[in-house]
């Protein structure tokens, strides 16, 4: 029976660490590569090259698991203003 | 006879990598010039060095594991590259003065231990070859060897 959730929300938000840290490191890549659009007769890719490719890809599956992003606002009618009439300030 | 209870294999092999560990520990005794001393006086270079040390260690003390994991991401590479969106950051990942200087770290810490031909096992042959050379050499005298060495000889 689970009494004390931490230990086990701990090993959950490691999990996503590493899951950020993929999706990171993977950005940093992306930068590495610059703006610049690829020449038209491109230097020959060595493993090296492949190596960071990986990091992208893992990166882009790691923010896949993420999902569409949740919409806070939840549906319903707006909240009532909380500005207090002019007249009853007065 | 019979076979060993899984705990009794798995202590086998928990004691295994202890020895393996201990062993790794030796060859950096013999061979201390593969782990060079912190530069003084700077807290970022220092931050910077144990940083690519630990790199190496990692690649140095677990060479297989290593191999496998790099085989893995450059095959997980190539399969990218096969995409539209892949092939498109492979060039400008290959032209890249930025990754140039990326691979040169790289080869500095790993010593390129992790290329060329492995056996089965996966320990690559250049890693078993730099680890005799530095340790083998250690006990050298290059006072020595100077004086043998005539003058005007390459």
């Amino acid at each position: 029976m689970l009494t004390d959730p931490r230990p086990t929300l701990a090993k959950g938000s490691e999990l996503v660490n590493g899951l950020l840290g993929l999706v990171g490191l993977a950005g940093t890549v992306r930068a590495l590569a610059g703006d610049d659009p690829p020449r038209e007769s491109p230097a020959s890719a060595d493993d090296f090259v492949h190596l960071l490719l990986s990091v992208v890809s893992l990166g882009e599956a790691a923010a896949g698991c993420a999902g569409p992003a949740a919409d806070p606002t939840p549906p319903g009618p707006p909240a009532p203003s909380r500005e207090p009439p002019d007249g009853w300030l007065r | 006879m019979t076979a060993p209870s899984p705990e009794t294999v798995l202590a086998m092999l928990a004691e295994l990598d202890r020895v393996r560990a201990l062993l790794v520990e030796l060859v950096e005794q013999h061979a201390p010039q593969l782990l060079p001393t912190p530069p003084p006086d700077s807290p970022d270079a220092a931050a910077a060095h144990e940083l690519l040390l630990g790199l190496r260690r990692a690649v140095f003390g677990n060479p297989a594991a290593a191999r496998g994991l790099r085989d893995l991401l450059v095959a997980e590479g190539r399969r990218y590259a096969a995409t539209p969106d892949g092939a498109r950051l492979r060039d400008q990942l290959a032209a890249s003065e930025a990754v140039d200087n990326l691979r040169r770290i790289w080869e500095t810490v790993s010593l390129n231990v992790l290329d060329g031909p492995a056996p089965p096992s996966g320990v690559p042959d250049a890693w078993a070859e730099l680890l005799a050379d530095a340790v083998t050499a250690h006990g050298l005298d290059d006072a020595v060897l100077a004086r043998l060495h005539p003058q005007g000889f390459a």
